[in-house]
């Protein structure tokens, strides 16, 4: 169970969050929710130890993969290269086609990122997070710039990759339609801080559309003051 | 594709155009200047065009040059990346070398010539000149592509633990090459102009430099308007032949069937 104690978090003048305290459960999917600028993508960022922090976060694995809100893909390597490329030395191309397999892009694994529609660029990079041996996998609004059938789309690509290994899954979004088909549990976030806390039950993926009292409850925390 | 084909139409018409316009404002100057000895008539200057490419003297000279050229680049550019790896690696030496950087910048050609001729020979100051020209340019050009790497993708390889050895190889070198593949022609052929510039300081003995110098020593503006038009040429075929490396990364930016991205699934 990673575990974050006491965190702060400052950008100049801001304090982002202030002994911030939460934990964030192994094997589930747990989402981040709130406004815009409320540090969703900071705690992200504090997971992948790309900025610095006060306080500890616990039990963070050394192997994190990042799906990024844009594909951040290389433009001079092939699908098949850029999902090689985060296995390094032990890059097999076996497991490289096998991912590539599971997300449906084998048959563009020799183009370039170029040649890639958006929602085919995006599948890459989850190809590439799972190809990558973590024990976390953290995901910056990685649906955002994609209209709601490629979205639908993306996320059961996920979804049945994260079955095969139920790896602990870390997400931000603003969407809350997104946070009730993906996550086990989603934490709203305000004002530095952990506003809400809600658990969901069945399995993911959920539904797109379906009504339900996790989902009402997301929103609730979402509209509250 | 039609699109395409129109430009490199109008491209080349606009060439043409330019070159009539030239060749025009030539005639005008010759006839309303009537002396040889300052400007030389066409039909002569070809036919000193004509005689330069059948001489071997030429061709030897050219080669020298030429070859001087190339070395002065290679150096300077081999230069630039030793100092561009030491300035990411370190900012004390970035901000060391940035002093240099801008006093080879503004440093007088002509200056620096006279100086390297006294301590240097006839033969070795045109090639320090022209490395010392250009090693400021190549540096700045390649810091500026270096910068200009998304730091993104920078980002996306520390999280993943991308070794050094694969970010230098698999990103950062090949992210640079269509900004080096796009700036060597025309750096080629400033280190070409320079060069030749200091050889006719000089006098250097065997080059094109010394040829021009030779001519207008006898005033023979024929033949230094020959060899001119001739170095104009050979700069423009080497700034085109080096301008086509892009090519090898072109097929990044458009995939190998010259298609961009749709928008689909």
């Amino acid at each position: 169970m990673i575990e974050f104690r006491n965190v702060t978090k400052k950008y100049a003048q801001t304090t982002v969050y202030r002994n911030l305290s939460l934990t964030l459960e192994e094997g589930k999917i747990t989402c981040l929710l709130g406004p815009s600028g409320c540090g969703k993508t900071t705690l992200l960022n504090m997971l992948a130890g790309l900025t610095p922090y006060e306080g500890t976060i616990e039990n963070v694995p050394s192997r994190i993969s990042y799906i990024f809100q844009e594909e951040r893909l290389l433009p001079n390597l092939t699908v098949r290269q850029n999902v090689s490329l985060v296995l390094g030395k032990n890059a097999d191309a076996r497991r490289v086609d096998a991912y590539l397999e599971k997300a449906e892009l084998l048959e563009k694994a020799d183009a370039y990122p170029a040649e890639l529609s958006g929602g085919q660029a995006q599948r890459v990079s989850i190809a590439r997070a799972f190809a990558y041996p973590s024990d976390l996998i953290l995901m910056d609004e990685p649906f955002s710039s994609l209209d709601t059938a490629l979205k639908i789309r993306l996320i059961r690509v996920f979804c049945d990759l994260w079955r095969e290994e139920r790896r602990t899954a870390v997400f931000v979004t603003h969407d809350a339609e997104e946070a009730y088909m993906l996550s086990h549990r989603a934490l709203v976030i305000k004002n530095g801080s952990v506003a809400a806390d809600i658990g969901g039950d069945a399995a993911v993926p959920r539904p797109y559309g379906e009504k339900s009292e996790y989902k009402e409850k997301i929103l609730s925390a979402l509209l509250a003051d | 594709m039609n699109a395409l084909l129109s430009a490199k139409k109008l491209n080349i018409a606009f060439s043409l155009l330019a070159v009539l316009v030239m060749w025009a404002g030539w005639l005008i100057a010759y006839y309303t200047v009537r002396n040889d000895y300052i400007i030389p008539s066409f039909g002569d200057t070809m036919a000193g065009i004509g005689r330069n490419l059948i001489d071997g003297q030429f061709w030897l000279a050219f080669g020298n040059t030429l070859l001087r050229t190339l070395y002065s680049w290679a150096v300077a550019f081999a230069l630039s990346l030793v100092c561009l790896s030491l300035s990411a690696w370190s900012e004390k030496f970035r901000r060391f070398l940035a002093p240099f950087v801008s006093v080879l910048r503004t440093l007088p050609t002509m200056a620096i010539t006279l100086m390297l001729l006294i301590w240097t020979s006839p033969k070795v100051a045109p090639t320090a000149v022209a490395f010392l020209m250009i090693f400021p340019l190549s540096y700045t050009q390649l810091s500026a592509s270096f910068k200009g790497i998304d730091g993104k993708l920078i980002e996306m390889a520390e999280v993943y633990k991308v070794s050094r050895w694969n970010k230098l190889c698999k990103i950062y070198i090949p992210l640079m090459l269509p900004d080096i593949f796009a700036q060597t022609g025309a750096n080629v052929s400033l280190t070409l102009k320079v060069m030749i510039s200091a050889e006719v300081l000089a006098g250097t003995f065997g080059s094109v430099g010394g040829l021009m110098y030779t001519a207008s020593m006898y005033s023979r503006m024929d033949e230094l308007f020959a060899v001119t038009i001739l170095m104009l040429v050979a700069g423009g075929l080497i700034e085109f032949a080096l301008g086509n490396l892009t090519r090898i990364t072109d097929v990044w930016k458009k995939g190998r069937k010259g298609k961009r991205r749709e928008n689909a699934a």
